[in-house]
């Protein structure tokens, strides 16, 4: 019996897009215009998300603490990790939500990159242990990592 | 036939494994491997073409067996 399967990692938050609900917030200070919100990611993991930050020129990149106030292109938010692990992105209510969202999809495309990264160096560095060969590997037109494995012991 | 495991890992993360060169249930270890490989959970499951390609021939083989134990018989 041949099988496919689908994997998703620890470090990305199941059955979430890119970016997930939008939920408005109450302003800590009573102030005139619109009240913050926050958007949820699928970002699980502080390091990388902290890394991704920084990637994008993040003036102060999550990675100490449960949240962290950074600013990427220009865009002001903070970062909390929630109840389900996934990180909430919070803005204030003057940074228009498309905006937001935009900042928030180059934060997930780079995070993203770095959990397919953190992936391959996994397998090229367990797959012995697993009594698996690594055979070859390509880089496909799309950025996917082809690595075909070869059973040596069960 | 080698065993083999492909793996294709997305710029999304996400990844897709497919087993090749396995019959049967041999393939099941494997999932648990796989998860501990990626340090990730599966999500979903599908037969490849190879599992049908065994079905068929098995079915086949039973087919011709079962025809010569009636010629025998008889």
């Amino acid at each position: 019996m041949s099988t496919g399967l689908e994997l998703i990692p620890f470090a990305i938050a199941a059955g979430i897009g890119a970016i997930g609900r939008y939920r408005a917030r109450r302003a800590e200070q009573q102030v005139s215009g619109p009240p913050p919100y926050a958007l949820e990611t699928r970002m699980r993991d502080e390091q990388l998300l902290g890394a991704a930050a920084a990637a994008l020129g993040a003036s102060n990149a999550p990675g100490g603490g449960a949240a962290a106030v950074t600013e990427v292109a220009g865009v002001r938010l903070s970062l909390t990790q929630t109840d389900t692990g996934a990180f909430e992105a919070l803005f204030p209510g003057a940074v228009p939500q498309g905006q937001a969202r935009t900042v928030l999809g180059h934060l997930d495309s780079e995070y993203t990159r770095l959990v397919q990264e953190r992936v391959y160096h996994q397998v090229i560095e367990r797959a012995e242990q697993q009594g698996l060969a690594l055979e070859t590997e390509r880089v496909e037109e799309d950025n996917s990592i082809v690595l075909p494995l070869r059973v040596e012991q069960a | 036939m080698t065993k083999r495991l492909t793996l294709r890992i997305r710029p999304d993360g996400t990844i897709e494994a497919v087993t090749q060169g396995m019959k049967g249930p041999e393939c099941l270890p494997y999932i648990e491997k796989l998860e501990h490989l990626t340090e990730a959970h599966a999500v979903d499951s599908w037969y490849t073409d190879e599992f049908f390609e065994t079905e068929l021939s098995q079915s086949g083989r039973q087919e011709h067996l079962d025809r010569s134990e009636v010629e025998d018989s008889g």
